[in-house]
């Protein structure tokens, strides 16, 4: 912190001294130049750096210094009002835990920035999960001129001053005693709700390093869970609430419910900061989310072949039980037929290859393909065609299989309308070129992938669910490219729903039960893991087969979809 | 700093350091660097050790620095520049390795003209003689968890022991030489540097102790209060050992009670690191200046 050589003077307020250090190398070097006569600087570049230093003078101690650093990014009131109460209320350690889409990168960004200008910072680690380090790394260098690095190689550790690192790579040898030699001025951690249980790794390891300021960001309205809060403050400030039992007694009536519900707001507002989209001064105005339900209906060789692979499907997911592989490949099968003949198409060829010696599988496997072969058009894309006509505008059209992207590009082609596909096996280098010709040249984007990093689709506002994934995280992941942070215009969100199919279920749960589109809900994989549903798409299926009538299925629909709603408020 | 203060320094710093302007518009710069600054800006060590050991004609780079992208031509492809930036930031660095430490005459106010120095060297003038003054620029640095810097400047004679404030103010004002003028001697130094360098201490001390300390007092407080937080809170866990228990769960025991004294620790240092409250003083720049006699009215300097 000091330099051995510093002479040490002090200032006695009665209570107490502070100490004040004089640099003293100076002289040495002045007396240096004197007896060799030289060498001297210039003195026309001695005004110069004084200047330098007159114009990087921080003047108070209150007031953020780092807005005057920034031209590439513009922070919101509410981002700036959250620095400078990080900064001066709490110190620098807090818990940033904003809903979805206000940006709290942007606000740990700017309270990084505002350390690095006061001095106060040099080392600093950012823990993030490993699909969004390229992310964060890219944010911190072109919005704020941090010169951040992504961590890929051992010797990073201790040659680089700002590191962005996946929590799993730097929590395992040899990273960890890298980490834990070093001393942190500041330590950032997103998706800090994975810090929530005191007895894991994760916990454990964030609390061992070495750190001065400390920022845990999340999404998650942990607020709910009075011992998931609590285990979050001891890593930010050990005994904030007291300490455990008596912040039991005094707080909690049981493990989720508040006692003296005003008393504990205070006491959480002191480390933690939530801004919502309904407070008064949040200045974003988001778009709306316009949706459209288009019914269709199946012709009747298509009719048959969804009849015929349903039967099939319930069939042998009853006695498929123990055999996950294939219940997996049975679900998979349902959905796709949901989506597309070809997508269907590859499963059945696979299925077939794998049965084995069930000849009466192969059999009404090879019966279903003769099906299959009979249906010629599809009112799916037919519509959808229709749709991109009408909209005439930039369109994303997601699908979950790769058979139906390809069936669609053919299909757009046909047509004449300029399309390109995007994947998540793609390279960076082309999901950019991807990018950058959807923007330019094209006028339809069909992606499978609707989740990864980096993606940036908000001059587009309309996007059509060409299937509907049972799973409402990926719902949400689609929709989040288009309606995010710069998107200007309202977001046209084009459901397909096809009479009488598994599909219509789907939107019923999602769209009327879960209010999936117009919402925006907060981090649902926590939500799903709070309900113990590991497996949407198996509860789904596990309804469908066991319940005959529509009725039915709609109730246990209906009831699954509370549940959900539930958690999320 | 807005965009014209930026345009100035940076400009200010190319021409000092004998760059070549290709162009200067308006909006942008584009300018061939000179050996010194190439090697400060371009981040290439290792041309540059080549180029020195092979005795290569250095080839330095050419950038196009732009400060107001909207009025730029569209075609200037290059770098914008604006306070915070990564390389002005290099360039405040360059300055600050490069502009350091000086030794300066004052130009005497009469000085034989140049022409007749030349021409006539032995022409005797009136002997100027002129004073030896360090002078140095301080940054002050008021830290805890948060952070404020004043600014000092301050010139003490060497020969006298005389001090003086907003000494670079007074410098800034008067014209300066790297170079012993002609006809000119320079009194001795009664005072050490290490001397000096005591009542320079003083009088900065001084001057913190008119500061108003409230920022260490909280700073203090908080540090205290937290202190008692962690007390409290690791107290309430067991911490210590017990000789009851069989051997195993008794040495798991141990080993947590030990681990979390560990912890303690490391939060109280990790707390005192944050909050302690503290001043640093420190050189920005320095120097010996050889100058007539300050006075506060210059009427001798007019005649």
């Amino acid at each position: 912190m000091n330099n051995a050589q510093d002479k040490i003077y002090s200032f006695d307020l009665g209570v107490q001294k502070v100490p004040i250090y004089f640099d003293q190398q100076w002289i040495t070097d002045l007396q240096n130049s004197i007896h060799h006569d030289g060498p001297w600087d210039s003195w026309e570049v001695f005004k110069l750096s004084h200047q330098a230093e007159e114009a990087l003078q921080v003047t108070d101690f209150n007031q953020l210094q780092a807005l005057a650093h920034l031209t590439k990014v513009e922070p919101f009131s509410h981002q700036i009002e959250t620095a400078k109460k990080v900064l001066n209320e709490m110190h620098g350690r807090a818990i940033l835990a904003d809903e979805v889409g206000l940006g709290k990168t942007i606000e740990a960004g700017l309270i990084l920035k505002e350390y690095l200008v006061r001095g106060l910072i040099k080392k600093a680690l950012i823990l993030v999960p490993a699909s969004l380090v390229l992310q964060w790394t890219r944010e911190l260098n072109q919005k704020f001129d941090i010169p951040a690095v992504a961590q890929k190689k051992e010797y990073m550790w201790d040659s680089y001053d700002i590191i962005v690192a996946s929590m799993d790579t730097a929590k395992r040898p040899p990273h960890r005693e890298h980490v834990m030699n070093n001393h942190y001025d500041m330590l950032i951690v997103d998706e800090a709700h994975k810090l929530k249980n005191k007895r894991t790794k994760n916990w454990e390891f964030i609390n061992k390093i070495k750190k001065k300021y400390t920022l845990l960001l999340t999404a998650t309205p942990i607020q709910n869970d009075m011992i998931e809060l609590f285990n979050l403050v001891t890593l930010l400030k050990p005994g904030q609430f007291g300490r455990f039992h008596h912040f039991q007694k005094e707080h909690m009536q049981d493990k989720r419910s508040p006692k003296n519900k005003d008393m504990l707001r205070k006491e959480i507002e002191k480390v933690m900061i939530r801004n919502k989209r309904s407070d008064e001064n949040i200045e974003i105005e988001f778009p709306k989310r316009i949706v459209n339900t288009i019914p269709l209906e199946l012709r009747p060789e298509e009719r048959t072949l969804y009849n015929e692979i349903s039967n099939f499907v319930r069939g042998y997911y009853s006695q498929a039980s123990g055999n996950i592989q294939n219940k997996l490949a049975l679900i998979t099968l349902q959905r796709e037929i949901c989506s597309s003949r070809d997508a269907a198409f590859i499963t059945l060829i696979n299925m077939f290859k794998k049965s084995g010696g069930n000849e009466e599988m192969k059999n009404e496997i090879l019966r279903l393909v003769q099906i299959a072969k009979q249906v010629e058009t599809q009112s799916k894309i037919e519509k959808v065609i229709n749709l991109i006509k009408e909209i005439n505008d930039k369109v994303i059209i997601f699908t979950e299989y790769r058979a139906s992207q390809e069936f669609i590009m053919s299909k757009l082609e046909e047509q004449g309308i300029k399309a390109v596909p995007y994947r998540g096996g793609f390279n960076r280098g082309k999901k950019d070129w991807m990018m950058e010709l959807f923007q330019r040249k094209a006028q339809v984007l069909v992606a499978t992938e609707a989740g990864g990093e980096g993606i940036n689709l908000q001059f587009c506002n309309h996007i059509i669910n060409y299937d509907m994934p049972w799973n409402p995280m990926r719902v949400e992941q689609r929709i989040g490219r288009v309606h995010r942070l710069g998107q200007t215009r309202d977001v046209n969100i084009y459901n397909l729903s096809t009479n009488d199919t598994i599909e219509e279920h789907i939107l019923y749960l999602l769209h009327e039960k879960i209010n999936m589109f117009e919402n925006v809900i907060g981090s649902l994989d926590t939500i799903l893991e709070k309900l113990q549903i590991k497996n949407i798409e198996a509860s789904i299926m596990d309804i469908m087969v066991e319940t005959e009538d529509k009725g039915t299925v709609k109730e246990r629909l209906a009831d699954l979809g509370s549940k959900i709603q539930q958690a999320t408020t | 700093m807005n965009t014209e203060w930026v345009r100035n320094f940076v400009e200010n710093y190319l021409d000092i350091h004998q760059c070549h302007f290709i162009e200067k518009h308006p909006a942008y710069l584009q300018v061939k660097l000179s050996v010194d600054v190439d090697k400060d800006l371009t981040n290439r060590p290792y041309y540059w050790t080549f180029v020195e050991r092979t005795g290569t004609e250095p080839e330095t780079m050419t950038m196009n620095l732009i400060f107001d992208s909207e009025k730029a031509p569209t075609d200037i492809r290059g770098e914008e520049i604006h306070f915070g930036s990564r390389r002005l930031q290099q360039i405040f660095h360059s300055t600050k390795k490069r502009g350091r430490i000086v030794r300066l005459y004052q130009v005497p106010i009469n000085p034989i003209p140049k022409y007749r120095q030349h021409q006539q060297p032995q022409i005797k003038g009136p002997i100027q003689t002129l004073h030896p003054w360090l002078g140095i620029n301080y940054k002050i640095e008021f830290l805890s968890d948060k952070k404020k810097d004043i600014l000092l400047s301050l010139g003490i004679n060497l020969a006298n022991g005389e001090m003086k404030e907003n000494f670079l103010n007074h410098l800034r004002k008067i014209e300066l030489t790297p170079v012993l003028p002609f006809n000119v001697s320079a009194s001795r130094p009664f005072l050490s540097v290490r001397e000096a360098a005591l009542q320079l201490e003083e009088w900065v001390l001084h001057e913190i102790n008119k500061q108003d300390f409230h920022w260490a007092i909280e700073a203090e407080a908080r540090l205290q209060e937290e202190l008692e937080q962690i007390e409290n809170y690791y107290q309430s866990l067991p911490h210590e050992k017990s000789d009851e228990g069989f051997d195993e769960e008794k040495n798991k025991q141990d080993n947590d009670i030990e681990e979390k004294a560990v912890e303690k620790e490391r939060r109280i240092e990790e707390i005192k690191w944050q909050y302690s409250p503290r001043v640093k003083v420190m050189p920005i720049n320095f120097g010996i200046f050889y100058l007539n006699e300050i006075k506060t009215n210059n009427v001798e300097y007019l005649q």
